[in-house]
């Protein structure tokens, strides 16, 4: 961004501040807890696999010809920074704030704020239906009204599955669902020849969307065990939130498939009528300690658009 | 709550028409009027007439909820929008064409392309390993090889009569592309019931083709 003058720089940057102490004072009545994650990963303990992320990456290298990533994304680094320590504790609700480095698509390093919350163990239901609440809480700081888009990764990932889907096809399926390409998607599955049950299977997720009694009457009539894990889930969810505030709003749509590959059950987003880009995403993850135990986790990140 | 239209200039907008009068629209008036901004109040639509290339712009950024755009432009802008409905209008294809006897360089490792589209021309031919200058040009892309400005071009090819008269052949076809229908992601949780009412009109229009 650039200014004209001294003057409004420095406005710029007061009301972008006072606008992270009300998110942070948000975050701290809620007992979490600032943590603030490395900026450099070495390269080969990425969690992030996709090709896309591993082309934002942006990479340095130390004086010993060893190969860093600066931090691209702040889950994974605080993932690798206290996943160990998780498991010492019952539950652990931290936020951050901070930039995080990308490489664009004309190869520019860019940075870009982010802040956001973890909440790592305890009943994963519970700490979801908290977190997007509170992301809806964050949203509707100065903004008109704000709507959370809700999904599950699972409903997709078993459908790649299900079909034996190529790892090489699955960024492109995301991308299709995500951009709600249902006409390319059907021409994408036949020139790879999946079959036509396949490609309805795929198509039809971008029907189970709408309100939680649309998508619960649709996903009900299915039997499969993905189905009713997705069902049960979101359920879990939905319960804590019919009292959301009057100008948010959720919806539920099984198309949102988020580019980061940690992500393992429900996912979020959310968008204002302020603003044409998502201000927050979301999900549920598992963090793997080592010795062959998990622990599940849910946050959210909010992007630029919310902090100005 | 009114939705915003963005209307693509030119051989777009004209074959558009169909879809204009499914919309309950005067095309002739939308095709001649200077104005930029058309306001239906009775349906709560509007409509913006734009520069193709700038349709996708405007639908990320929301000023429009939805727009009619080439996906020609939309591979070239890359922008952050919902792309709900391949469009039967705005058919051709994006070709490699030259002068009949540059052919052969399409086996070269280096070669000189001359391209209104610098984003798909280079994935095309970096997908095929081979090492391309571009040069980016904005309009009669034609004359780049003829005059030795280039070994070859990337372009849209309709009829073809173009290439012809200037006695040039496709090579290789890159891929097809028709018109879409796309939608600001905002606007579609937003304005999903006018939003709705748009897209069902659309489909209606191409039902009856």
């Amino acid at each position: 961004m650039k200014f004209l003058t001294m003057e409004e720089q420095l406005k710029y940057y007061r009301n972008k501040r006072i606008k992270k102490q009300t998110l942070e004072s948000y975050f701290l009545s809620a007992g979490f807890q600032y943590i603030e994650p490395s900026v450099f990963s070495p390269y080969t303990r990425q969690l992030i696999q996709d090709n896309g992320r591993e082309l934002s990456l942006v990479k340095v290298i130390d004086g010993r010809g060893e190969i860093f990533t600066m931090r691209g994304d702040m889950t994974a680094g605080i993932i690798e920074q206290i996943g160990q320590q998780a498991i010492e504790s019952k539950e652990v609700k931290l936020y951050y704030d901070g930039k995080v480095f990308m490489t664009s698509k004309t190869g520019q390093v860019t940075t870009r704020d982010q802040m956001g919350v973890e909440w790592i163990g305890g009943d994963v239901s519970i700490s979801t239906q908290a977190l997007i609440r509170l992301s809806a809480q964050a949203m509707l700081h100065q903004q008109e009204k704000v709507v959370v888009e809700i999904s599950h990764i699972a409903y997709f990932l078993g459908l790649v599955k299900t079909f034996d889907v190529k790892k090489a096809c699955v960024p492109r399926l995301q991308q299709l669902l995500n951009s709600k390409n249902e006409d390319d998607l059907e021409t994408y599955l036949l020139i790879n020849n999946y079959s036509e049950e396949c490609v309805s299977a795929f198509k039809e997720i971008l029907t189970l969307q709408g309100s939680w009694l649309e998508l619960e009457s649709r996903l009900s009539g299915k039997e499969d065990f993905i189905s009713q894990r997705v069902l049960s889930d979101l359920r879990g969810v939905e319960e804590g939130l019919q009292t959301m505030e009057a100008n948010g709003e959720v919806h539920f749509d099984l198309s949102i498939i988020p580019s980061y590959d940690y992500y393992t059950g429900v996912v979020f987003k959310g968008f204002s009528t302020k603003n044409y880009d998502e201000l927050i995403s979301g999900g549920q993850y598992l963090i793997e300690t080592g010795k062959g135990r998990k622990i599940k986790a849910v946050g959210f990140s909010l992007y630029e658009g919310a902090l100005q | 709550m009114t939705v915003t239209i963005g209307l693509s200039k030119g051989r777009l907008l004209k074959e558009s028409k169909g879809i204009l009068e499914m919309l309950g629209q005067d095309f002739d008036y939308i095709k001649t009027t200077r104005q930029l901004v058309i306001k239906d109040e009775e349906r709560n639509l509007n409509f913006i007439l734009l520069k193709p290339s700038d349709v996708p712009t405007y639908v990320e950024k929301g000023i429009i909820d939805v727009g009619i755009v080439g996906k020609d432009t939309l591979i070239e802008n890359k922008r952050d929008v919902y792309e709900v409905m391949n469009l039967p209008i705005g058919k051709c294809r994006f070709s490699v064409a030259g002068k009949p006897e540059n052919k052969k360089k399409l086996d070269q490792t280096f070669i000189k392309v001359a391209t209104k589209y610098p984003n798909i021309a280079k994935a095309y031919f970096e997908n095929k390993g081979k090492t391309i200058e571009i040069t980016k040009l904005n309009g009669s892309v034609e004359l780049a090889p003829l005059v030795g400005l280039s070994d070859m071009i990337v372009d849209l090819v309709e009829t073809g009569n173009t290439l012809k008269a200037n006695g040039l052949v496709v090579y290789e076809d890159v891929f097809e592309v028709s018109a879409r229908l796309i939608v600001n992601k905002v606007s579609y949780r937003f304005k999903d019931t006018g939003i709705q009412e748009v897209i069902n009109k659309v489909k209606e229009w191409e039902a009856g083709l």
